[in-house]
C-alpha cells in the first residue's frame, strides 16, 4: 500500500508539472493574445488538479485518513477547474474589448464586426 | 434536478476531452505554429437557464483548445449565442459538431431525458 | 519520491523561466496578464510541493484560497486591460 502510494505520488507530481510546462511553451509559441489564453486550460484543468492530487496523497502517506482534507481536496480542485476557467472567460473578452487582434490566420472569424 | 448517472457520464467526457486537449497541445507546443488551426465560430445555444449557460461556458473553457470569447444575447425569438475560439480545428461543422456533442450530455445532466433536445423555436430565453 | 517531487517542482521553476520570457517577448497587455495568471498557478504547485517537505498541513489550506481566490487577480487584470469598462 505505502509503495503503491508513493508510486502514485510521485507519477501525479511529475505529470501535472509536466502539464504546466507543456501550457508555458505552448504559451511562448502561440501567436496571439486568445490562443495564449486558450493554452492555459492544460495547466489548470489537467496539471494543477495532478498535483493537489499529489499532495493529497502523500498527506494519505505519511498520515491517517482525515475527512476534512478530503473536503478540502474535493474542494480544491472543483475550485481550480470552475473558478480559474470562469476567470479565462473574463480575461478573453477583456483582451479582445481591449484591441489585441486575433492572428491573421484566424479562418472562420465570426466576431469580425 | 441533477441527473446522477449523467452527471457522472458527463464527468467523465469532459476528464476524455481534457486529455485528449491536452494531448494537441503538446503537439503544439513541440511542432509549434504549424499544427495549430485558429478559428472563431459562432454557436447558437440550445441551454436556456443561467445555470445551463455557465456550465456550458465553464466546460468549453476548460478544454483544452476551445475558449469562450464572448456572448451575445439573442434578439426576441432567437437564442443567445456564444462566441467558440478554437486553437485545433478551423473547419466550421466540426467545431460546431463536438460543441452540440459537449450540450448534449450537458442537457441529459440538467433535464434528464434526451427527448427535450431539439433547438428552441420562439422566444424561450 | 523524493526525487521525483524535487523533478516536479524542477519542471515548474523551468515554466516559470518560460513564462517569464513569453512575458518579456509578449508585444500586448492581454498576453502578459494570461502568462501572469500561468506563473500564479506555477506558485501554487510549488506551495503544494514545498508543504510535502516540511509536512505542514498548512500549505493544503494556502492552495485551497488560492484556488479560490485567484479570480481575484484575473478580473484586476481583465478590469486594467479594459480601462475600467466592464
Amino acid at each position: 500500500m505505502q509503495t503503491l502510494l508513493s508510486i502514485l505520488v510521485s507519477v501525479f507530481a511529475v505529470g501535472g508539472a509536466l502539464c504546466v510546462l507543456i501550457s508555458a511553451v505552448a504559451m511562448l509559441r502561440a501567436p496571439d493574445a486568445l490562443t495564449r489564453i486558450n493554452a492555459l486550460s492544460p495547466a489548470t484543468g489537467l496539471g494543477l488538479p495532478l498535483i493537489v492530487t499529489a499532495a493529497y496523497l502523500y498527506q494519505l502517506y505519511a498520515g491517517s485518513f482525515d475527512w476534512v482534507h478530503l473536503v478540502q481536496y474535493v474542494i480544491t480542485v472543483f475550485a481550480l477547474v470552475v473558478v480559474s476557467s470562469i476567470g479565462s472567460n473574463a480575461l478573453a473578452r477583456a483582451a479582445y474589448l481591449s484591441g489585441a487582434k486575433p492572428d491573421a490566420s484566424t479562418d472562420p472569424q465570426d466576431l469580425a464586426r | 434536478m441533477l441527473h446522477p448517472w449523467n452527471t457522472v457520464r458527463y464527468g467523465a467526457y469532459i476528464i476524455r476531452e481534457i486529455l485528449v486537449g491536452t494531448g494537441h497541445t503538446a503537439r503544439f507546443a513541440l511542432a509549434g505554429r504549424s499544427s495549430g488551426a485558429l478559428a472563431i465560430v459562432e454557436y447558437q445555444l440550445r441551454c436556456a437557464t443561467d445555470l445551463e449557460i455557465t456550465w456550458f461556458a465553464s466546460s468549453i473553457t476548460i478544454t483544452p483548445g476551445t475558449l469562450v470569447v464572448g456572448m451575445a444575447p439573442g434578439a426576441s425569438g432567437s437564442p443567445a449565442t456564444l462566441f467558440v475560439h478554437s486553437m485545433f480545428d478551423n473547419d466550421r461543422d466540426s467545431v460546431v459538431d463536438g460543441l452540440r456533442e459537449m450540450e448534449d450530455g450537458l442537457l441529459r445532466m440538467t433535464r434528464g431525458k434526451s427527448a427535450d433536445l431539439e433547438p428552441r423555436t420562439g422566444g424561450a430565453a | 519520491m523524493i526525487i521525483a517531487l524535487w523533478i516536479a517542482i524542477g519542471l515548474l521553476a523551468v515554466s516559470v523561466v518560460v513564462g517569464l520570457v513569453a512575458i518579456a517577448r509578449a508585444v500586448d497587455g492581454a498576453s502578459r496578464a494570461v502568462v501572469g495568471d500561468l506563473v500564479f498557478f506555477c506558485c501554487v504547485g510549488f506551495l503544494a510541493l514545498i508543504g510535502l517537505f516540511t509536512h505542514s498541513a498548512v500549505s493544503v489550506d494556502a492552495a485551497l484560497l488560492a484556488s479560490l481566490l485567484g479570480i481575484l487577480a484575473t478580473f484586476a487584470l481583465a478590469r486594467i486591460l479594459t480601462r475600467g469598462r466592464r
